[in-house]
């Protein structure tokens, strides 16, 4: 008799980790597309100071409003500066956004869509009363209020977004909460005794994480948006603070026959909100335990 | 037509992958002739489900089928979507395990009767709801129209599959495939089925392929039986013989395994181990890393199919020392 | 025999509010498993076997009735109550995958029950999980592995010891083996038998399959529509049944023998929804003894010998062959013959 018998499923020889992560990529083009746009653009970022062209404050008066050019990749703005340096280092200020915003919306969101999809009930209608008060109002008029409140400025606007942000991680979170509720693991959880808050943190949670990480990755994109639309209106960065809305903004007067001016910062907004969702969008299949792959 | 209604011939399944090629079904060869019930056994994993798929050519799309299938003369495997769509229904139907999946909820199980009815019959409706209240009575429905105008949901189990074998004849086909019908019903409810499938092969001239896991109710209800094993036949046979004398290990080590009535406290076997990664290149018998009776040619020739009566075959190297031996 | 009783239930009662009425899921149910015995709950859907074992467990509060554990009556399922229900009574669900935290690894499934219960951690915790995998068949290098790394035996094997981990005095099981494969089926049984005879727990063993109750139960609860119709040690029952609705149960099962395939019978009809019970005895529309009295009254459970119990007002027991043959006849039953052909 042959064949040695493992009490487990005799696994194949595992394929090597190239041909595996070929399969990978293949079935989920979308997700690494996404995942490289979104690294450059990450990485030139952070590396932005060694790798600008110029310095991207400084001021040259006889290269004013040049258009895109060898010398100028992106153009230069009606002070001379750089656009291209100055969009590499203007990333940084968006990534930081895009962040800190998505962080501070999650933290506030999820424990209470946690506690609310958990137990239900009169805690339930409470919170989600609570949440509807900040969901009642149109996109960004909460933001600006908020803001015009505490008075313009990038750190203000973006405490104000995470704010108009936490109720969307509530709500989705609470949906996935009461999903996982019903599980048969929570129940043998509850058989044994286990309390709420151990069920809730050990069970409930790590099972809950997936729409709350698809969602979190396509906000970053939009928060980043978000941000340099409330720059746009002057309530959010300010000069001398190096941010792509705040740099749309300046160029309202002369966009129009220096297209550059407005459309290199927006296209850098546009290309990270793209880079974004399309890693969104692939990681909800790549996360969903149903993925139907080659294996 | 005088022949077989199905014949499957050395029908070999694969799912190419670029990490994993499973070879679902190894070379299966099967005949059901006019009038009989015949049950296909095995567990979870031995293409049973897949055989009959195969049948209908409703194979998953990443599925590379190779073989011949002869469906009441007509050869499936290679046809395109039209011709198998006149196939379907009309010489062959199926009905499937979970009967509560297979309605739509939004519509009345007359609306989705008549709908069906239609489409492979040129009827109007007041014709087709007539059909449909006739199949409902041919299936032992309690009150036929009251039947039709309900919704899914407000029907049991039971009542729902009686619903889909009634669809199943709606054009009289000459082979019922049921895959795994009973297994979602109370054992009460299964038996009215088994009972109803019976008559219905006199009534309809129906040829039936069972698929159960479930030997008891192949014993109950089937004139031959095949038992598959990790995508291949291993043993088939009338039902009377292959019970009366198991020939294949497994055959053998899976009626001791299933706790029945009357076994008095009799000790249960178990089979060791596991079934085997179809992935996996398998050479000689797929059964021997878990067979007592291996032989040491086992694990390096496949056994081939060999007749040992009129109507009972086995592929089984220790089968074929001991009968050549006798 | 004065032993006390490991459980003993008295007219349980759980009613859930629908939107068609009050549904009585389990309605005045009566029973008890002494130590070292194996009960078995059989009835079809809707006899709210399941609802019996989520209620006796705590896990659904009860709307009326005792359960007592070991002479302590239990009352509202409180803080306390609850601890000693996760000690004392253990349970192994029917489908052993979604029973089993996917992101949690094996070690740590196992352990959770006596991380919370009894505060073991580290080596000590490791050590006792490791018993525990190596007593259900399992190695202790599968502590470090996901659940889904597993065939579905092995998870229900791992349920198995998770459920022992605190060394209950009775365990639950709901369909433990209607999700495995057959040949699996077969070694969670014997691996049931061997810690019960290892360890002296009891088994409260809900199923739907006569084949299994037959192999590992000592006695059966055969439960129709939220009652118990009868209640006996399994050979008894399952040789003379009592009531008519058992009878007709072990006829419609179907046998490995070829040569009985005549004798399945079935009886009409299908189980009522608990929503539209009917009055008097829920089985009377199908039974082929139904008289009269059976559509008005409910019958009452009436112990036979002490031993046995049934709930019907003609049962089948002490009766002549002729009598039975007579009530048989009228009309219900069905025979298919041989071939058919």
């Amino acid at each position: 008799m042959s064949g040695n018998l493992s009490i487990l499923a005799a696994e194949p020889a595992k394929a090597g980790f190239g041909l595996r992560a070929r399969a990978f990529a293949a079935q989920n083009k979308l997700f690494v597309i996404g995942i490289v746009i979104f690294s450059v653009i990450l990485l030139a970022s952070i590396f932005a100071e060694w790798i600008v062209p110029y310095s991207p404050t400084r001021i040259a008066f006889a290269d004013k409003l040049q258009p895109p050019s060898l010398e100028h990749w992106m153009g230069t703005d009606k002070f001379g500066r750089d656009i291209f340096s100055r969009v590499l280092v203007g990333g940084q200020t968006s990534m930081m956004v895009g962040a800190f915003v998505t962080f501070l919306a999650i933290v506030i969101g999820v424990p209470i869509g946690l506690v609310s999809g958990y137990f239900g009930g009169w805690i339930d209608n409470l919170l989600m009363r609570f949440s509807d008060v900040f969901l009642a109002f149109p996109p960004l008029l909460l933001p600006i209020s908020i803001v015009a409140a505490l008075g313009p400025g990038l750190n203000n606007a973006m405490i104000a977004l995470a704010v108009s942000w936490f109720p969307w991680y509530a709500r989705i979170t609470r949906g996935a909460v009461m999903r996982v509720r019903k599980e048969l693991y929570v129940d043998a959880a509850r058989a044994m005794g286990v309390s709420h808050a151990r069920i809730m943190i050990r069970h409930i949670t790590p099972n809950s994480l997936t729409p709350i990480i698809v969602q979190g990755s396509m906000d970053f994109g939009f928060t980043i948006l978000a941000a340099a639309s409330l720059s746009f209106i002057g309530l959010g960065a300010r000069p001398p603070t190096i941010e792509w809305g705040l740099m749309a903004a300046n160029s309202r007067t002369q966009f129009l026959e220096h297209w550059w001016t407005a459309l290199c910062p927006g296209f850098a907004i546009f290309l990270t909100v793209l880079a974004v969702n399309l890693m969104g969008d692939g990681l909800r299949d790549v996360l969903d335990p149903k993925h139907g792959t080659s294996e | 037509m005088t022949g077989p209604i199905l014949q499957i011939t050395d029908l070999k399944v694969e799912f190419p992958g670029l990490v994993r090629n499973v070879r679902a079904l190894r070379g299966v060869d099967l005949v059901l002739h006019k009038g009989q019930i015949v049950g296909l056994v095995g567990e979870s994993g031995s293409g049973k489900s897949l055989t009959a798929l195969a049948c209908l050519g409703l194979v998953p799309n990443s599925g590379r089928v190779s073989g011949s299938i002869m469906l009441d003369g007509f050869e499936v495997v290679g046809r395109g979507e039209l011709e198998l769509g006149r196939l379907r229904g009309g010489v062959a139907a199926m009905i499937f395990q979970n009967p509560m999946r297979a309605l739509n909820p939004f519509f009345t199980v007359g609306q989705q009767m008549v709908e069906v009815i239609r489409c492979h019959r040129p009827f109007g409706r007041t014709e087709a709801v007539e059909a449909a209240s006739e199949g409902l009575r041919d299936v032992q429905m309690p009150d036929p129209e009251i039947a039709l105008g309900k919704y899914p949901h407000q029907m049991s189990g039971g009542q729902i599959q009686r619903v889909m074998i009634a669809l199943g004849l709606a054009c009289r086909p000459r082979l019922l495939i049921a895959d795994e019908c009973t297994t979602a019903l109370d054992v009460t409810v299964q038996a009215q089925i088994l009972v109803l499938l019976r008559e219905l092969t006199v009534s309809h001239d129906l040829s039936v392929l069972f698929i159960t896991h479930d030997l008891s109710v192949v014993a109950t209800v089937c004139d031959r039986v095949a038992v598959m094993y990790a995508g291949e036949v291993v043993e088939n046979g009338s039902v009377t013989d292959v019970f009366a004398d198991p020939l294949h290990p497994y055959t053998r080590k899976l009626m001791s395994t299933v706790p029945t009535l009357g076994r008095a406290g009799g000790e249960l076997e178990s089979i060791r181990g596991q079934v085997p990664d179809l992935a996996l290149p398998l050479t000689g018998c797929t059964f021997c890393d878990r067979c007592d009776d291996a032989l040491d040619v086992c694990a390096a020739t496949p056994p081939g199919m060999r007749r040992y009566r009129a109507d009972h075959q086995a592929a089984c190297h220790d089968t074929a020392r001991r009968m050549d031996v006798e | 025999m004065t032993e006390t009783p490991l459980l003993a239930v008295e007219g349980l009662v759980k009613e859930f509010s629908t939107k068609n009425g009050v549904v009585k899921a389990v309605d005045d149910v009566t029973f008890q498993v002494n130590k070292g015995e194996t009960v078995a709950v059989v009835g079809e859907s809707g006899c709210g076997k399941s609802t019996l074992a989520m209620t006796v467990l705590g896990l659904e509060t009860a709307t009326a009735g005792e359960i007592v554990v070991e002479g302590d009556r239990l009352g509202d399922v409180s803080r306390v109550v609850a601890d000693r229900l996760g000690r004392d009574v253990g349970i192994v669900f029917q489908n052993p995958l979604s029973a089993l935290n996917p992101k949690m690894k094996v070690a740590a499934i196992v352990g959770e029950p006596l991380k919370t219960a009894l505060g073991l951690r580290g080596k000590d915790l490791h050590e006792r999980v490791a018993l525990l995998l190596e007593e259900v068949g399992l190695r202790p290098e599968h502590m470090r592995r996901y659940p889904h790394e597993f065939s579905g035996g092995q998870c229900q094997r791992i349920c198995i010891a998770r459920a022992l981990a605190l060394k209950p005095k009775l365990l639950i099981l709901d369909e433990p083996t209607a999700a495995l494969d057959v040949s699996v089926q077969a070694q969670i049984l014997k691996l049931l038998n061997e810690l019960q005879r290892e360890l002296g727990v009891s088994y409260l063993f809900i199923t739907h399959d006569l084949g299994t109750v037959d192999y590992i139960a000592d006695r059966v609860l055969v439960m129709y529509l939220g009652k118990i119709v009868e209640n006996g040690p399994v050979a008894q029952v399952f040789s003379a049944p009592a009531h008519p609705y058992t009878r007709a149960l072990l006829d419609s099962v179907p046998t490995l023998d070829p040569a009985q395939r005549g004798a399945l019978k079935i009886i009409s009809g299908e189980v009522p929804s608990p929503v539209n019970r009917p009055p008097g005895c829920a089985f009377a529309p199908r039974c082929p003894r139904a008289e009269g009295r059976c559509r008005q009254e409910v019958p009452l459970s009436t112990a036979r010998d002490g031993i046995r119990e049934v709930a019907c007002f003609h049962p089948l027991i002490g009766e002549t062959p002729d009598q039975r043959s007579v009530h048989e006849s009228e009309n219900n039953l069905v025979r298919i013959t041989g071939d058919g052909r």
